[in-house]
């Protein structure tokens, strides 16, 4: 069986680097569980993800490469998972991306959209014989709920969508140090916009919380195109019971239309298991992250595959940073829209 | 006005519409209040009720009511633009008042019903009824316990389709008549998440649609959204224009720093399937219509009203804001629709 080669950069999201490590807690799982990837090297892209790095080398058997530079200038790797630091991501990606590696990007791809634009216009300077596949992490679209009322609602089954609402709650964990728009914004934002398949043209973005943590919950209003309107709300409250930190409480979506509506709970599809020590959730279909995952290597294997693509980067950045200049000015701003 | 601290209050109820017909069930059931007379405009209507309601007498003229001395209170259910009017009669009559929502359809004539009936030491109350429903209350007393701590978001929806309305010549899609959708139904809402927030509301930004038909003078589907002092945020949805036209869900959401409580759709039903489709078989809830008639009355003898004419005044303005959000595309800061009327607004 033909298998991709990969290699693993960064071990940073939000916070210092080394702090958030999806690389290790949510990728590798996926990635080792593939008999169709190899993970052939490890590099950290700070020094303080190197005892990271040395840990998922010695597990996975991968070399540990001393940085970015040796890991890209292997002839053995066909594709780099990137979790460098935020404030570096952006220039890691592009880096992957002129070594002509194929990239799967954890999520934000950047934190601006002029950031996320640096990262297209590197992909669009490679000849398109030698350009790879860059793909996004926006795995929560990927949601076997999210993929068939997509399908559902493309196919007219509410009619004319004219509104969405959307709620994503988080329990527990530290707040985001760069707000929580484009860590829990963006996926709820890409959720939005992958259902509706609606451009998105202007946000008014009301913040909720006590004065010093006035981003505890977000309410984003959305208008789209043919006058659809969305709403959406972000937010992490404490500790649940039942819930991993961090995890997921509450996530779902209403979609009305001229001739039905569609209410989707993302909470399912779920076994729910009741013990003396409480009840627990289980499901046994793939996880978001693993299709993800799945998708981007059988389209960097050249086989039947998908990727969450540059573009939809750049769409949920439009709609963060029109979000967060609406918080500022306490006003609706336009969206500066990616065509 | 013939006291009423203790006695069985002589109660006359004005307009005799739908809505109507839950007050006067609600009397009929009640030990402690009596229907007196029923007011309307059509005297058909009028006799109807009058002969329904235990043969009580019927007139078309609100004067006959507001001259009985042995009528202690009226209870309004008239169009909406009329509500100012026919209050500043019962205050000048001295007639205590339960008025149907909205308290009026003018922040000034909201102000003034509250000035009116405070000057005459009358008691008026708003009919926000949502306040007496099994659900609103369940999620009052949860919010209460602390077990969410501060509540920062909420959610309201009381969604539906075309199913209450009538056609076009319903009073409710005449703005002249309504004053449109955020004073007719809008308040219901605003008024339930701010007694749930128990907090000032400081700014609303609202978006509505004409879904049913683009000829309509009304939004029949409204999203308000309100943000409140202490930083809470609460998103409120009304409508009517849902599809299928039988469609109807009621969602409860609450996030707080410690917690979340919900109240999703179907949570009090449960479910047929036959011939016909799917549908809900709602649980027989407490009566409403009864709890806030005794809050009222015990207003009467001294308490307080589950909603009063500060409530009422509030709800006004924050559904005035509401309409002006929508008609600029820009959020509404409270303030500047406040009645300069010491102690109106809390």
């Amino acid at each position: 069986m033909t298998a991709l080669r990969v290699g693993l950069l960064g071990f940073s999201g939000f916070g210092e680097p080394g702090e958030q490590d999806h690389q290790s807690s949510m990728y590798l799982p996926a990635l080792v569980s593939r008999p169709d990837v190899d993970i052939v090297a490890v590099a950290a892209t700070d020094p303080r993800e190197a005892a990271r790095a040395a840990a998922v080398a010695a597990q996975t058997g991968a070399v540990e490469a001393p940085g970015a530079a040796a890991l890209l200038d292997r002839h053995d790797i066909d594709g780099v998972v990137v979790c460098a630091p935020l404030a570096q991501r952006a220039a890691v990606v592009c880096q992957v991306i002129e070594a002509r590696k194929n990239v799967l990007a954890d999520k934000p791809l950047a934190l601006t959209g002029e950031e996320v634009a640096r990262i297209a216009t590197a992909l669009h300077a490679v000849p398109v014989a030698e350009r790879p596949i860059v793909g996004v992490a926006h795995h929560l679209r990927l949601h076997p709920i999210i993929v068939a009322a997509t399908a559902a609602i493309t196919a007219g089954r509410v009619g004319l969508p004219w509104n969405l609402q959307g709620d994503f709650v988080v329990a527990g964990g530290r707040p985001c140090p760069d707000g929580e728009l484009p860590n829990l914004g963006v996926h709820a934002i890409d959720t939005v916009l992958a259902l509706l398949g609606l451009p998105a043209r202007r946000v008014h973005a009301i913040a909720a919380g006590p004065p010093r943590a006035r981003e505890s919950a977000i309410v984003l209003c959305v208008d789209h195109d043919n006058t659809v309107t969305s709403t959406i709300s972000i937010a992490r409250t404490g500790e649940l019971a039942g819930f991993a930190t961090s995890a997921v409480a509450l996530h779902r979506y209403r979609v009305s239309g001229s001739h039905g509506t569609a209410v989707l709970d993302l909470s399912k599809p779920a076994l729910r298991v009741h013990t003396a020590k409480g009840i627990a959730t289980q499901w046994a279909g793939p996880g978001t992250v693993a299709r993800l995952v799945g998708g981007w290597v059988g389209a960097a294997l050249g086989a039947n595959g998908t990727v969450i693509d540059v573009q939809a980067a750049a769409r949920t950045a439009a709609v963060v940073d029109a979000a967060r200049q609406s918080l500022r000015a306490g006003a609706p701003h336009d969206i500066a829209w990616p065509d | 006005m013939a006291e009423a601290s203790t006695g069985v209050v002589s109660v006359a109820v004005v307009g005799t519409g739908k809505i109507a017909d839950q007050h006067l069930a609600a009397l009929r059931k009640s030990s402690r209040a009596r229907l007196v007379g029923v007011v309307d405009i059509n005297p058909a209507r009028a006799a109807a009720a009058g002969y329904s309601h235990g043969g009580a007498p019927a007139t078309t003229r609100l004067d006959d009511v507001l001259a009985d001395p042995a009528c202690d209170a009226v209870i309004i259910c008239t169009p909406n633009t009329t509500h100012a009017q026919i209050g500043q009669a019962c205050a000048a009559a001295g007639k205590h008042v339960l008025m149907e929502k909205p308290l009026a359809t003018t922040v000034d004539d909201a102000a003034a019903l509250h000035t009116a009936f405070a000057e005459r030491g009358l008691v008026l109350a708003a009919a926000h009824t949502h306040r007496s429903w099994d659900y609103s209350r369940s999620v009052k007393q949860a919010l209460e316990s602390g077990d969410i701590a501060t509540p920062r978001l909420l959610r309201l929806a009381i969604l539906g389709g075309w199913t209450s309305w009538g056609d076009w010549r319903s009073w409710v899609l005449d703005p002249a008549l309504s004053g449109g959708h955020p004073l007719h139904n809008g308040v219901h809402l605003l008024d339930t998440v701010c007694w749930w927030m128990g907090d000032r509301p400081v700014r609303v930004y609202a978006r509505g649609a004409k879904n049913t038909s683009a000829a309509l003078r009304i939004d029949d589907y409204l999203e308000m959204v309100l943000t409140f002092a202490g930083g809470g945020v609460a998103v409120c949805e009304m409508s009517r224009s849902h599809r299928p036209s039988r469609f109807a869900m009621r969602d409860v959401l609450a996030v707080g720093d410690e917690g979340i409580i919900a109240l999703p759709d179907g949570s009090d039903a449960g479910a047929v399937h036959d011939d016909a489709g799917s549908g809900a078989i709602p649980a027989v809830p407490s009566d409403a219509f009864t709890r806030q008639l005794d809050a009222w009355l015990d207003a009467l003898a001294g308490g307080q009203p589950l909603a009063d004419s500060h409530d009422g005044v509030l709800a006004v303005i924050m559904a005035v804001a509401a309409g002006r959000s929508i008609d600029t595309g820009q959020p509404v800061d409270l303030a500047d629709l406040a009645p300069a009327v010491d102690g109106v607004a809390r």
